[in-house]
């Protein structure tokens, strides 16, 4: 009996420490980011000109975080971070292609996706393309 | 003597099951070799001919507005779409908003990421791919949450479009470098059946979309397509078969070509292969009953092209989607979507403002609606939807 005792005590503990440590982890991986991108504004340009702009990412959290990539929603444009790793405070700029290849007023998203979370942070491209039949 | 029998009948039977192929392709696959009746440096401007237009203005007012769309699905008879705000809105056929599907948040029956979506015809439902939960979730399509799918065995894939057939889903996902999967087909239980790359595409810092529309749901399964191929791949089940080849004049673009223009987009690089006389592939397909309609890149200038297939006769012809406005003639637009009898062309208001009050009918009852449909449209106004049923 006494030895059932210590044999269902000892489950009991290896459980609770496994289960803490998986919360434990489990936070740190889904921890929210801290993170802020600004927006790109191309301004005004004609239809099927090449934009080039920049914009910011910066980490105001308090650990270092990982750029992985950054995706588009579109295959006219692609957006690459000069620097992946951004500690504590740091930001990097963000080089945006983009191909004219919508008229009028443009908004894309850009979702930056990071190492070990799947949060992301948006940058969102905004500027006005002139229309084809106006040039 | 009856231990070794024993031992070479298990060994025999272990060989057997390895052998056995879940991938288990049919005995007549077959290859239909699709001809077409003009070569790509002589386009048809003339665009197809058509039974019918129907012209849906989506409604407009303070609360549906719909942002850069990203996705369209349609049905027989209501119509998705999905914005850049992450937003799903339901319209029916009359273009008439009816409800969103589910909302961005935590708590249960609500998304923390909209990837793609999808609508289940066994089911009737909608049903989303949340990215972050790496879950499919399923919503009625009056909006309401009916229940979580299964969970993905992957949580590193960043959807752009998905289809399923039976009980399998194909997704088509950007190539990142956490993943270089483009194709990922799962099971019923969230598993990666099989998974397929664009040959020789990889990014070390970058994401790379290639296509938003890159399949297509038919009655016998799925189609979809390739970047710097000119084959339509079938996915019926778990296995994969290429279905038809398509004929083209010019020469393909190579990923080496692709390679030395690596710092551009897609977009770029299918600009810069035109100038190279080269083809890129295709971008998009789209099948009804009786077509099957694939964009392509940019041709000359800014226009795009599109390869359109009688199904009956395996012909196909190569168009050129003119952006010139011509008030006594139907435009064909930009094909975007399907509902499987009508091809869809989802058209931003301003882009359709230079039509306005120039249309000349003379009683033309497809240019008829098309100026009924554009009379009142404002700058700001939600798109209109252009449902083209072609003979």
């Amino acid at each position: 009996m006494k030895k059932k005792i210590i044999v269902l005590t000892s489950i009991v503990l290896v459980t609770s420490i496994l289960s803490l440590f998986l919360c434990i982890y489990y936070y740190r991986t889904e921890e929210v980011l801290a993170v802020v991108a600004n927006t790109a504004d191309f301004g005004k340009v004609n239809y099927f000109d090449t934009v080039r702009v920049e914009t910011i990412v910066k980490n105001i959290g308090d650990k270092p975080i990982m750029i992985s990539h950054i995706l588009t929603t579109c295959n006219c444009s692609m957006a690459k971070a000069r620097k992946h790793k951004l500690e504590k405070g740091d930001s990097t700029i963000v080089d945006i292609t983009y191909h004219a290849v919508d008229e009028g007023y443009v908004e894309k998203r850009m979702p930056v996706h990071f190492i070990n979370t799947t949060e992301t942070v948006d940058i969102l491209l905004k500027g006005r393309v002139k229309p084809i039949n106006s040039q | 003597m009856k231990i070794q029998f024993v031992i070479i009948s298990v060994l025999i039977l272990l060989v057997v099951s390895c052998n056995k192929n879940k991938t288990s392709q049919p005995v007549d696959a077959s290859i239909t070799v699709i001809k077409s009746l003009n070569s790509q440096e002589e386009l048809s401007v003339i665009p197809p001919s058509f039974d019918q237009v129907t012209i849906v203005p989506l409604e407009t007012n303070d609360d549906v507005l719909v942002g850069d769309i990203e996705q369209i699905q349609v049905n027989d008879s209501l119509i998705f779409v999905s914005d850049w705000n992450r937003k799903l809105f339901v319209f029916d056929k009359q273009g008439r908003f009816r409800n969103m599907i589910g909302s961005r948040g935590n708590g249960p029956g609500e998304y923390r990421a909209l990837g793609a979506f999808f609508i289940d015809d066994n089911s009737n439902e909608i049903v989303i791919l949340d990215q972050m939960k790496s879950t499919f979730l399923k919503y009625g399509f009056d909006g309401k949450f009916h229940s979580n799918g299964v969970r993905i065995d992957n949580s590193q894939i960043d959807p752009e479009c998905a289809s399923s057939h039976g009980d399998f889903i194909l997704l088509n996902n950007s190539i990142t470098p956490e993943n270089t999967a483009a194709y990922r087909l799962y099971n019923d239980k969230g598993e990666t059946v099989f998974s397929k790359q664009y040959y020789g595409f990889s990014v070390s810092d970058y994401a790379l979309l290639f296509s938003i529309n890159p399949i297509a749901k038919v009655d016998d399964g799925l189609h979809f397509i390739m970047p710097l191929c000119d084959t339509v791949f079938q996915c019926k089940d778990d296995y994969v078969i290429p279905k038809y080849i398509i004929e083209h004049s010019k020469k393909m673009a190579t990923i080496e070509n692709y390679k030395m223009n690596n710092e551009q987009t897609i977009t770029g690089f299918e600009i810069q292969s035109v100038k190279d006389g080269l083809f890129t592939g295709f971008r998009d397909i789209f099948e009804t009953d009786r077509h099957i309609l694939l964009n392509y890149g940019w041709i000359s200038g800014y226009n795009s092209g599109y390869f359109l297939v009688d199904k009956k006769t395996d012909i196909g012809l190569y168009y050129l989607y003119d952006k010139e406005s011509i008030f006594s003639v139907m435009p064909f637009f930009r094909i975007n979507a399907s509902d499987g009898k009508n091809f869809v062309s989802i058209v931003p208001a301003y882009q359709l403002l230079p039509f306005k009050g120039k249309i000349d009918a003379a009683n033309d009852e497809n240019l008829e609606k098309f100026k009924t449909g554009v009379e009142n449209l404002d700058e700001e106004d939600n798109p209109v939807l252009f449902f083209y049923k072609l003979k």
